[in-house]
């Protein structure tokens, strides 16, 4: 199916890999249809999770557990059926939203608190707010860049 | 708005399936429970806040702010092959 979208012009993408979150993300409840776009990661865990059904609306995501070993999210049985499955197992995926500070880029941050949990047979997704204390909402992916200006500006 | 009062131990019910309950009273504090059906998400309105700004700002991002951040993360993943020892922020 063909999409519209503003970064990348038109895409033509299988149907079979859009994902559906009914209840939309935090704050844009009218998207519901996503799709993962791995064409531009350059061998990074970075990819846009673009809208099918908004052209101007993409996130960029990636795998929370490259930033945290070990990075888990509690199921209950409410969610496990909420999702439509028997049992959690191995087919769910989780995408954490990557955000970069207009004011100082270098202090991206991603979202460890609120990740985006698919299931990945039915490709049916939820942002999920895990309880307090687990995880920061602004996780500082590159602690290490704070310290730029002692390492030397290009 | 509708306000009620309510003493320790006492429940409002709001439609058929949520039950909010008066857990606990400490000075300033009150701890509260909340039963729920699972298609209801009940969350603290600062967490809720911040997630959705998060989101609103995220969404804003462009193709050059992804460069900007696998630029990084390149580099980063190179410092580690090399074993460089990563530099600890000072306070």
């Amino acid at each position: 199916m063909k999409i519209q979208t503003t970064r990348f012009g038109e895409l033509n993408i299988p149907e079979d890999r859009v994902i559906e979150i009914p209840d939309g993300v935090l704050g844009l409840p009218d998207s519901t249809s996503y799709i993962l776009l791995e064409h531009d990661s350059e061998g990074t865990p970075f990819n846009w999770l673009q809208a099918v059904d908004n052209p101007d609306l993409a996130f960029i995501v990636m795998d929370p557990h490259l930033v945290v070993d070990g990075y888990t999210v509690q199921f209950d049985d409410d969610a496990v059926e909420r999702f439509g499955t028997e049992k959690a197992d191995d087919s769910f995926g989780m995408l954490a939203i990557v955000n970069v500070p207009r004011e100082d880029p270098v202090k991206m941050t991603v979202n460890l608190r609120a990740p985006i949990v698919v299931q990945l047979q039915k490709r049916l997704g939820q942002q999920v707010v895990l309880p307090d204390d687990y995880y920061p909402i602004r996780h500082l992916l590159f602690p290490e860049a704070g310290d730029k200006e002692k390492a030397g500006k290009k | 708005m509708l306000i009620l009062t309510r003493k320790i131990g006492e429940t409002i019910r709001i439609g058929d399936d949520i039950v909010l309950s008066v857990m606990e009273i400490r000075g300033n504090q009150v701890r509260l429970g909340i039963q729920a059906p699972r298609s209801v998400t009940v969350h603290r309105q600062e967490v809720y806040d911040q997630i959705q700004d998060q989101n609103l700002e995220a969404a804003q991002l462009q193709t050059t702010d992804k460069q900007l951040i696998q630029n990084l993360w390149q580099n980063s993943a190179l410092k580690k092959a090399n074993n460089e020892p990563g530099r600890k922020p000072e306070a």
